[in-house]
């Protein structure tokens, strides 16, 4: 029976006068009479045999033959059991007993003699709709237990309690349990000791207050397998409320094999950057020597290719360096050693190393200091190359006019300004300025480097609480600000 | 740099390359230079020949530039000589760790220029003496 189709109907009553009369009557309000029966033995006969969607029972039915037989309520009983009809109930008196046998079978209606035309088509119609919905409710149940069974990640929900109330068949893979074994157990059990305590207090502290910072977000952490052994496991959890309190449910997942790759992806990184820097070290150290008159005097010529090299060199060197520094960032293995920091001694550093590139195009470096010293609290090797970064660009682009660069102060914050009259970047380039894929959309440098520059110094600069931010001009020239915690009188 | 030092240094290095840089770098400066090849002879030299100080490599043959640095500072005889560590593996668990080891300064090879590491040299000599 869908919504539409004609709703089948089997009528059971020993007295033939009035299933005719039912049938007849219900024939013309547009249900379909698929069975007849006359006594309960009958009527579960015909349930087999027709399946219809709802049987209207005469509950009093004596035995045939001097039998006793099967009254009304039994073989209704039998019929929604074995077949999961249901029944509405037709009897001449509402006695309290039967009503509450009635009860126990889960009549879906109880008419009483004599019938009237609307008390019967309510009852009906409310009858299949009832039956309707349950239909519907244990589709959608069926197709949600599937999807719930058949998933590889352990689904868990878990009681305000901290108890398991539910689990999928993916726990007994991660974690060695029978879903029956460690249902109405506590969760804690399956995270290693070390870490339950400081699960439990996680649930409590959303069960009290609704709050947690995991709450929706995925976490990696360690499971704890039946065996005793441990496992590097990634969750999300999330809440849900119903009248019983809070529940939670658990989504995890097995990240073995992922860490191991990471592990070695990480191990791989560091050793070819290892084995490729270390060669342009060398060069580069060779090329100094030289340039610095340890293998005697050199001309002018000599000096030139020599410088050439160097340049080449030092470029190739700071590409690995920030593909390695990309692969750090990525995996969140960056730290800061904060300290305190004088800008004019970053900004000298950082400047000293491209002195020589503007000086052969031509530009000016102009500086811009306060009298009184500025002094921030930043990771020192790391502003120094997140500014180097940013003063790079500003001389690669910039063809002709100056680089201006201002230290100042701005309430809490340290700032350094880094101004070129360069080309400028269009405003399409600016959002995605310091994003890493930006690499991909712009037209490919021929000066060198991967573009990643950026990307770095923003990032570094965010991990000591600072920022870095542009405006730009196209055709007039960029404006990078560079903003980093001011050192604070007692710390 | 001008000026004159004198002092031996010891360099424990396993390429050749960067042991060459450096000697031309220190024996310029007035430095009398020993080199050892691998961890092991680095630690050998370091006790027989108590150099004023060490530039010490991470990545060594038989001995790690790390143990070589932990056998230094465990020595009574050897924990007071400054070591420079120098490597290429510049990232920030490999300084931390030399660092806490008890190295008085990590340089990155090829992140600037070989010579600037007199600067670093005179200062931890001269806080020594």
């Amino acid at each position: 029976m869908t919504d539409t189709q004609k709703a089948k109907l089997m009528l059971v009553d020993d007295e033939v006068i009035i299933t005719n009369q039912l049938e007849e009557f219900l024939t013309l309000m547009g249900y379909e009479i698929v069975a007849v029966a006359s006594s309960g033995v009958e009527a579960i006969y015909m349930a087999r045999l027709n399946r219809p969607d709802l049987v209207l029972m005469d509950v009093m039915m004596p035995g045939r033959d001097g039998h006793p037989g099967l009254d009304g309520i039994t073989a209704a009983r039998r019929i929604r059991e074995e077949f999961n009809i249901p029944s509405i109930f037709i009897t001449a008196y509402g006695g309290d007993q039967i009503i509450s046998r009635a009860k126990d079978v889960e009549a879906f209606g109880f008419i009483v003699k004599p019938l009237q035309e609307q008390e019967l088509r309510a009852a009906i119609e409310f009858a299949l709709y009832r039956i309707r919905m349950e239909r519907r409710l244990r589709e959608s149940e069926e197709k949600y237990r599937f999807v719930v069974s058949t998933a590889a990640e352990a689904i868990i929900t878990i009681d305000s309690k901290g108890n398991i109330a539910f689990c999928n068949p993916a726990v007994e893979k991660l974690f060695g349990y029978e879903t029956e074994e460690i249902r109405g157990r506590p969760f804690s059990f399956i995270v290693p000791e070390r870490l339950r305590l400081q699960f439990e207090n996680e649930i409590n502290r959303i069960v009290l207050t609704g709050e947690s910072e995991i709450i929706g977000k995925t976490v990696e952490s360690f499971g704890s397998r039946k065996d005793g052994t441990e496992f590097p496991m990634e969750y999300t959890l999330t809440t849900w409320e119903v009248r019983e309190g809070i529940f939670f449910t658990i989504i995890a997942r097995d990240i073995t094999e992922r860490k191991r790759i990471e592990q070695m992806k990480s191990d791989f990184v560091s050793l070819v950057s290892h084995q490729l820097k270390s060669p342009i070290a060398a060069v580069l150290g060779c090329i100094d020597n030289m340039l610095m008159g340890l293998t005697g005097d050199l001309n002018g010529r000599q000096v030139e290719y020599l410088e050439a090299m160097q340049e080449i060199s030092e470029r190739n060197y700071r590409i690995i360096s920030d593909l390695l520094n990309v692969s750090r960032i990525e995996r969140g293995i960056l730290s800061v050693t904060i300290e305190h920091v004088q800008l004019f001694e970053v900004i000298e550093i950082a400047v000293q190393n491209h002195t020589r590139m503007a000086e052969d195009k031509g530009l000016e470096f102009v500086f811009d200091y306060p009298g009184d010293l500025i002094t921030v609290h930043a990771d020192r090797d790391k502003l120094i190359e997140a500014l180097s970064n940013v003063v790079h660009n500003a001389v690669k682009f910039t063809e002709k006019g100056f680089i201006r660069i201002q230290a100042k102060k701005d309430k809490e914050y340290g700032i350094i300004e880094v101004e070129d009259s360069g080309r400028g970047i269009p405003e399409e380039a600016l959002a995605n300025l310091f994003q890493k894929e930006q690499i991909f959309q712009g037209a490919p440098s021929s000066q060198g480097g991967c573009g990643l520059g950026l990307y770095i110094a923003k990032q570094f600069v965010n991990l000591m609480d600072g920022d870095i931010t542009v405006s730009s001009k196209l055709g007039e020239g960029s404006l990078f600000t560079f903003s980093v915690p001011l050192e604070r009188s007692g710390n | 740099m001008d000026k004159i030092y004198d002092g031996t240094i010891l360099i424990v290095e396993d390429e050749n390359v960067f042991r060459m840089i450096y000697r031309g770098v220190l024996e310029n400066a007035g430095f009398e230079v020993i080199e050892a090849e691998n961890g092991r002879k680095g630690w050998e030299a370091i006790r027989t020949r108590k150099p004023d100080l060490v530039l010490l490599d991470l990545i060594l043959p038989e001995m790690s530039g790390y143990e070589v640095l932990e056998k230094i500072r465990q020595d009574p005889e050897t924990k007071e000589i400054p070591v420079i560590v120098f490597s290429v593996m510049g990232a920030d668990e490999n300084i931390q760790k030399a660092l806490q080891l008890g190295a008085n300064f990590f340089k990155i090879k090829g992140a600037s220029s070989p010579s600037e590491i007199l600067e670093q040299i005179d200062k931890i000599l001269s806080r020594n003496q």
